[in-house]
């Protein structure tokens, strides 16, 4: 799902505009440092293979 | 007599017998919060006038000879992102002291008092419980009794030191992660996160909708039921309930486990934590006649789906805050909050459909067995301010891995409860996790009990505290 080349400083910075936000220079390298350990931790579910007709509702009755 | 040391169940028996009043226990309980709190920092509010208010009228009902229910007059504390009325919901941060007091009690502390049990304050937590350590930067850290240099784990760290420490003999606290079961491990008192949907969450703040639980603390598996029992009802205040009539367990303590069909989680769950963890949890599995060791299949995708979900709905939960005042949020968790509000959405809906794929996986494996026996921390209570784990030959970051063996479980929603082992290290308490199907609490309060007879899991008040 991920590219080998993604860049988290180029993304964090990309993005925060979009949500509002400004963040200087040594902010954005604070945040994609954040990003990379969330993206790390969440790395084994962004390669997990799901089926088609797995449910994405994120409200579920256990 | 020292109160502190009696159980919920035996103050509420001796005010309904008149052998106690409940101004007494409040005010022996508000003494004693008064004079050991700073040694733990589990309060950040004391609600002493309300208190002493409804213990006049849990004593006045006595006196009429109502009954002021099963917890009539027993002392207990909320975390405090639970609304408690007159006081400011803070849910551990700085921004809510904007809020206007409450004017209501939420569900789950209004259900407590209606059962008789009496309000005596707010507790410490992790800001918007994101945490596993309640090293709050804005109200302190909470320290654990049974080391006051180590932490509370958290997020419903105040909820466990104030149980542990004999402040009060029962908490509430919040579950989305671990939050109720990892303070309970560490501070080595009873914990249980009830299925997803059994209990109402609303009146208090949220953390992330579609992983949050509602569930009690305790000093005993009897205390554990009646919290339980009490906290129950049906709200259409919460969208997620699933209201299913009222699961009675108090009356099941004494059955035992015979026919309980019992397995130790392997895989996932016997990697990540220091040998002693991985010991105390054979023990207690040994100690219910487990039958066999069983894996769940893509644990770790299961837990990597609950912390990228968790990052991504807790940001959107205060997106508005993180774009105007982003300096007054907790440093310790801020800038994972803010990556989370930027990850992109199909990342977030990929792990939804992990979950759900991971959730039918693991609820074929109820079809043969009752109880799935797992640690619940990869560690005993860690020193305040630590910032890496070492455990199983690795050295990682330790805030977010407490959650290592809690997260693939509440994920899906499973009901679990945290019996605790005492001095497991030589001297620090951890917990195990009995972990259930989808509404069969009772099936866990019964193993609980079994294991609390055989004198394995037992929580009591912390030496330094007694």
């Amino acid at each position: 799902m991920i590219a080998e080349d993604f860049d988290p400083l180029a993304f964090v910075t990309a993005t925060a505009p979009a949500l509002g936000m400004r963040f200087t220079p040594e902010r954005l390298a604070e945040l994609a440092e954040a990003f990379a350990l969330v993206m790390r931790v969440g790395m084994p579910a962004l390669t997990q293979a799901v089926p088609p007709d797995a449910e994405p509702a994120p409200v579920f009755v256990a | 007599m020292n109160l502190h040391l009696l159980t919920a169940r035996e103050i509420a028996g001796r005010i309904r017998s008149r052998d106690l009043t409940a101004t007494a226990a409040v005010t022996a309980a508000l003494a004693r919060i008064a004079a050991q709190n700073g040694a733990v920092n589990a309060f950040t509010t004391v609600t002493e006038a309300r208190a002493l208010a409804r213990a006049g009228e849990i004593d006045a009902m006595i006196a009429q000879g109502a009954d002021p229910g099963p917890l009539a007059g027993v002392p207990f504390a909320a975390k405090n992102l639970f609304d408690v009325a007159g006081v400011v919901t803070l849910a551990g941060s700085i921004i809510e002291q904007r809020r206007a007091p409450a004017t209501q009690d939420g569900f789950a502390v209004a259900a407590m008092e209606r059962a008789g049990a009496i309000c005596v304050g707010c507790l410490n937590m992790d800001e918007y419980a994101y945490g596993f350590t309640t090293e709050n930067t804005h109200y302190g850290p909470c320290r654990n009794p049974h080391d006051p240099s180590r932490v509370a784990g958290g997020s419903s760290g105040g909820s466990g030191a104030a149980v542990a420490a004999g402040l009060v003999p029962l908490s509430l606290g919040t579950d989305t992660n671990g939050s109720i079961r990892v303070p309970a491990s560490l501070n080595g008192i009873w914990g249980i996160k009830p299925t997803y949907g059994r209990l109402s969450r609303a009146g208090g703040v949220m953390f992330v909708p579609s992983l949050d639980h509602v569930g009690p603390f305790a000093r005993s598996v009897a205390d554990l039921a009646l919290a339980y029992e009490a906290m129950q009802g049906e709200d259409q205040a919460d969208p997620a309930q699933s209201w299913r009539g009222l699961d009675r367990v108090s009356g099941l303590l004494d059955q035992g486990i015979g026919g309980l069909r019992i397995a130790r989680l392997g895989g996932h769950f016997a990697r990540h934590g220091h040998a002693y963890v991985q010991n105390a949890t054979d023990h207690v599995a040994e100690a219910l006649g487990a039958r066999g060791t069983v894996e769940i299949k893509d644990a770790a995708a299961g837990r990597a789906a609950a912390f990228l979900i968790t990052a991504s709905e807790g940001a959107n939960q205060h997106l508005d805050d993180l774009r105007t005042q982003p300096n007054r949020f907790e440093p310790l968790t801020r800038d994972r909050l803010l990556a989370g509000a930027m990850l992109p959405a199909q990342w977030v809906i990929h792990a939804q459909r992990v979950r759900s794929q991971y959730r039918q996986d693991v609820l074929a494996l109820f079809r043969h067995w009752d109880i799935l026996v797992a640690p619940a921390t990869p560690s005993v209570a860690t020193p305040i301010g630590q910032a890496m784990l070492e455990a199983d030959g690795q050295s990682v970051p330790l805030r977010p891995s407490f959650g290592v063996y809690t997260q693939p479980i509440s994920c899906i929603g499973l009901p679990v409860i945290a019996a605790p082992l005492q001095g497991v290290d030589g001297v620090m308490p951890l917990g195990v996790q009995l972990i259930a199907a989808p509404w069969a609490e009772a099936t866990l309060f019964r193993a609980a009990a079994e294991l609390e007879r055989a004198g394995l899991c037992m929580a009591r008040v912390a030496p330094e505290f007694v």
